[in-house]
């Protein structure tokens, strides 16, 4: 008998599982948030979290609404400005990853946070992009985590707010940018980037989900290999941590 | 510059006072229909004559002091 555990924690787990020691991540809003606390506070001590608006390893003991609220600035080591973390700390090649959420993704990366529709008729403006494209270009690799559902992973999406691999092969370096997202997570599955053609590559399939229902949700078809494994689940340690000190108001997981 | 106290509300200034979580609950509550939209506008917004009148609209000195921040944590 396995443990029980929601889609939000396998993929806040996941996430967190990406993230090395030492390493100075870039964190958006949401789900990034869970992971990046989460490694911090089990594998990855000495990572640096950085939050866009200036905000430099904190150590919150309250949950705040978003990024911009004081309770996740708490013991901050650096509080400062999205100038110095964009321009002094990001654009300089100092951050190792960038950990993204998004509204959808195409077989590239190339995501968008920006608006949904068509840009020349109807569409609805969200939240980005804040420091996202920033993140996205300047970052060594950067992490994509996002629903598993055919509007979200998409041939094509209606506003490239972050430049993932652009049209793959060389045309991201070719466009100046150094890094390139490395996993996308979704909650039914995890994907990497083919080395070559920087299509969107099946690393594995979270347990209890099938290959068709992954591919079967999906608005492109991601290159397959012929053995998939499943991805590991959460430890009870790990979901410990998210549902009574990361997020014990369930703000983020849903 | 001249300080206006609260001047930021419903949002927050660090190490001065938190947001007011109530105040932007009621704002998003009250935007729900055009009339009741009018009616939050008239009370908060062209209704006080001044800021203070605002402020003691909001509740006064009891709402207010709920907002300031903990010297240590900043909110």
């Amino acid at each position: 008998m396995g443990l029980d555990y929601t889609p939000s924690e396998l993929m806040a787990v996941a996430g967190a599982r990406e993230l090395q020691d030492g390493e100075v991540v870039a964190v958006g809003l949401g789900l990034p948030v869970v992971a990046s606390f989460l490694a911090k506070q089990t594998h990855a001590p000495n990572m640096t979290i950085l939050f866009e608006l200036g905000v430099i390893d904190p150590q919150p003991i309250h949950q705040g609404v978003g990024l911009a609220d004081p309770r996740v600035w708490y013991r901050a080591k650096v509080l400062s400005s999205f100038v110095d973390i964009l321009g002094t700390v990001l654009h300089r090649g100092l951050v190792d990853v960038g950990f993204l959420g998004g509204l959808e993704t195409d077989p590239y990366g190339n995501l968008n946070t920006t608006l949904v529709g068509d840009p020349r008729g109807e569409f609805r403006h969200m939240v980005g992009s804040g420091g996202a494209n920033d993140i996205a270009s300047c970052a060594r690799r950067t992490i994509i985590i996002l629903r598993h559902e055919a509007r979200k992973l998409r041939k094509a999406i209606s506003f490239v707010t972050s430049p993932g691999y652009i049209s793959g092969g060389d045309s991201r370096a070719r466009s100046g940018l150094r890094g390139g997202p490395s996993r996308v997570i979704t909650d039914k599955a995890i994907f990497g980037f083919e080395p070559e053609s920087k299509k969107m590559k099946l690393i594995s399939i979270h347990p209890g989900i099938t290959l068709e229902e992954v591919l079967g949700n999906m608005g492109f078809a991601p290159l397959v290999p012929p053995k998939v494994p499943a991805t590991e689940p959460p430890e009870a340690s790990q979901l410990q941590l998210i549902r009574e000190t990361i997020d014990p108001k369930r703000m983020y997981m849903g | 510059m001249v300080e206006l106290p609260f001047g930021a509300h419903p949002t927050s200034v660090y190490r001065s006072y938190d947001y007011d979580a109530r105040a932007i609950e009621e704002y998003v509550e009250a935007t729900r229909t055009p009339e009741s939209t009018r009616a939050f506008l008239d009370e908060f917004v062209y209704g006080p004559k001044d800021h203070w009148d605002y402020l003691a609209r909001l509740g006064g000195s009891e709402r207010l002091a709920g907002l300031r921040a903990d010297p240590v944590l900043g909110y």
